[in-house]
């Protein structure tokens, strides 16, 4: 049970390789993390595993069938992605976007309202439900994206384990909200849903991801534990970087001080 | 301000009844309501019957069904373009149909007469509508980008009306004296050319609009938050795109067929309707009708009462009050989020 891609490559542009042989599983319960730089491929291989982008070599597989081969709407009953941007040019309310998510089910208002009341207040947004989505601040907005997310994949399904793909969710969040998202997505890994996210600070990777993957210009250098990735060397020759790399006070996991 | 759909819905009905009564003692034989109110319930009594029943009551009823299908095709494409600024017009429908239709009376007027005549009266809408396919089709296709902004779009929009204007010209340059007031008439948009028989074709085809429209209100939200996402939410993109196109066509067509381009409802309506209850077109898709039958009708009635006896053409009307309005989105566009 599991959302896996195997070699994939992927053109962009002639001479512009993306994603160069990359295979990529991700676990149903698991928090895998991409890291890597600026133009690394991170946002490409997401944008591979969610069917966005089809793949010139290679194949991505949602529970062993192809992702093209899956329908609409119950692959999205599976598979839910927050993209970096969002253009909403028209003025929703909060509520009226998470219940958005829901489209793909047809479990019944009722039903449906409950599961965005709790969406909304898992993202600390209760109280903005009724507001405009143009009258809240960026980061308030990257919350209402998230808990629309979440409400589309937030009951088991039948079909299989449910997967969470999220590019740089953390990216406008305070701290507060940051950890807030992440104990959502643990949470979520709990309940057997595989979470694949793209981040940039190498803490809040080592901290909760339970597995990291490392991009450098389309390739996949390496996989495993954060403590096992995140090493000098690699964040030295992967990030231009010097760092120091400790155990964490607090939690069994590194914890990476730049210089 | 924010207003309940229930309540504008409930609002929309007897307003339209009023409307339409007061729109039918317009006109230059000056009836009363209490005439118009017994003639409607006598049809065969005397001249204000026939007046009534043949000349006021079709045109009423044809300016509902043309706004409503003007209304809910501006809806679908706003949504499909995901810009409160698009309008049926903007995209090249209204003026692929008219040229299409334009085109056909000034150069083939045998064809049409060819026919037999149940047949002629589906057969302008019918070419009306392939103009207005082929009109957005080609805007979609020139229009394409990567960066998902409808710039280029619109750009494609503005440059297939160009070249339907010249057409316009030509088909103008062209045509006989007789056929020239005929070509005003498209361009400027009336509907003192109603008949029974268009009243049926219009709203025959609106039904079918509206009853296929309908289904499309989840996807089209989904599609206002982008097109990645209203994938990633299950719908099928293309063939959503697909529907709507074919959908306006269809309506904005049907529109021009019987009383040529009537601009600016398709713009104005669901941006008042979204301003009133907000963007969910589960509410916006039959409130844009409902409001774009009402607003079509005080138009037509402004034209017949401006300059009484005498009438302005509707198309005027409308983009008198359309122009400003669209003036006024853009200035309100560039300081809050639509």
């Amino acid at each position: 049970m599991s959302l896996v891609g195997e070699h994939l490559r992927l053109q962009l542009a002639p001479g512009r390789i993306a994603i160069d042989d990359v295979s990529v599983q991700l676990n149903a319960g698991e928090v895998l993390a991409l890291i890597g730089q600026n133009g690394a491929g991170k946002s490409s291989l997401l944008n591979l595993l969610s069917g966005e982008h089809v793949a010139n070599a290679g194949q991505v597989r949602l529970h062993e069938k192809p992702i093209t081969d899956w329908p609409g709407e119950d692959r999205a009953r599976l598979l839910a992605v927050l993209p970096q941007q969002h253009s909403l040019n028209f003025a929703f309310r909060v509520a009226e976007v998470v219940a958005l998510g829901r489209y793909p089910h047809g479990t019944g208002k009722r039903r449906d309202d409950a599961i965005v009341a709790e969406a909304m207040a898992l993202c600390e947004l209760s109280d903005l439900a009724q507001r405009n989505i143009h009258e809240i601040s960026g980061g308030e907005r990257q919350r209402v994206h998230l808990a629309r997310v979440l409400a589309q994949i937030w009951d088991a399904q039948p079909e299989g384990h449910r997967f969470l793909l999220l590019d740089e969710p953390a990216a406008s969040l305070d701290l507060h909200h940051q950890q807030m998202l992440f104990q959502a997505v643990r949470r979520f890994a709990r309940r057997g849903v595989g979470v694949l996210l793209v981040v940039h600070d190498l803490n809040l990777a080592a901290r909760y991801a339970d597995r990291v993957l490392l991009l450098d210009h389309g390739r996949a250098v390496c996989t495993g534990r954060p403590a096992d990735v995140l090493t000098i060397d690699t964040i030295y020759t992967h990030f231009g970087l010097s760092v120091t790399v400790q155990p964490h006070p607090h939690h069994d996991c590194p914890l990476i001080i730049s210089h | 301000m924010t207003l309940s759909a229930r309540t504008f819905a409930w609002l929309l009905v007897p307003l339209t009844l009023m409307s339409a009564l007061i729109a039918l003692t317009a006109g230059p034989s000056g009836l009363s309501v209490a005439g118009v109110w017994q003639a409607l319930w006598q049809p065969d009594a005397g001249v204000n019957g026939l007046i009534v029943w043949q000349l006021r009551l079709p045109r009423l009823l044809l300016a509902l069904c043309v706004g409503a299908l003007l209304g809910l095709c501006g809806a679908l494409i706003q949504g499909l373009f995901r810009n409160p600024l698009a309008e049926p017009g903007l995209m090249g429908v209204s003026s692929g149909a008219t040229l299409a239709v334009v085109a056909t009376l000034i150069f083939a007027p045998g064809l049409l007469a060819l026919l037999p005549n149940p047949l002629e009266t589906l057969a302008r809408p019918a070419i009306a509508f392939i103009g207005g396919l082929i009109a957005t089709t080609l805007v979609m296709l020139l229009g394409r980008d990567n960066t998902h902004s409808p710039l280029r779009l619109i750009l494609a929009g503005v440059a297939f009306n160009m070249v339907a204007a010249a057409g316009l010209g030509l088909c103008s340059y062209l045509a006989s004296n007789e056929q020239l007031r005929t070509l005003t008439f498209w361009t400027l948009g009336s509907f003192g050319a109603a008949t029974w028989q268009a009243v049926g074709v219009t709203a025959a085809i609106l039904v079918g609009i509206a009853l296929l429209a309908w289904p499309l209100h989840k996807p089209l939200n989904a599609l206002l938050l982008g097109e990645s996402e209203c994938r990633h939410l299950g719908f099928q993109v293309p063939r959503l795109k697909r529907r709507v196109i074919f959908l306006c066509a269809a309506g904005v067509g049907a529109a021009v067929a019987f009383t040529g381009i009537i601009g600016f409802i398709g713009l104005v309506v669901p941006h008042m309707v979204r301003l009133l209850v907000g963007p969910d077109h589960r509410r916006v898709l039959p409130l844009s009708l409902g409001f774009g039958a009402l607003l079509t009708l005080w138009a037509d009635w402004l034209a017949r009462t401006v300059i009484s006896p005498a009438e302005l053409p509707v198309g005027i009307v409308t983009a008198l009050l359309g122009g400003p309005f669209f003036i006024y989105l853009i200035h309100r566009q560039r300081s809050t989020g639509l």
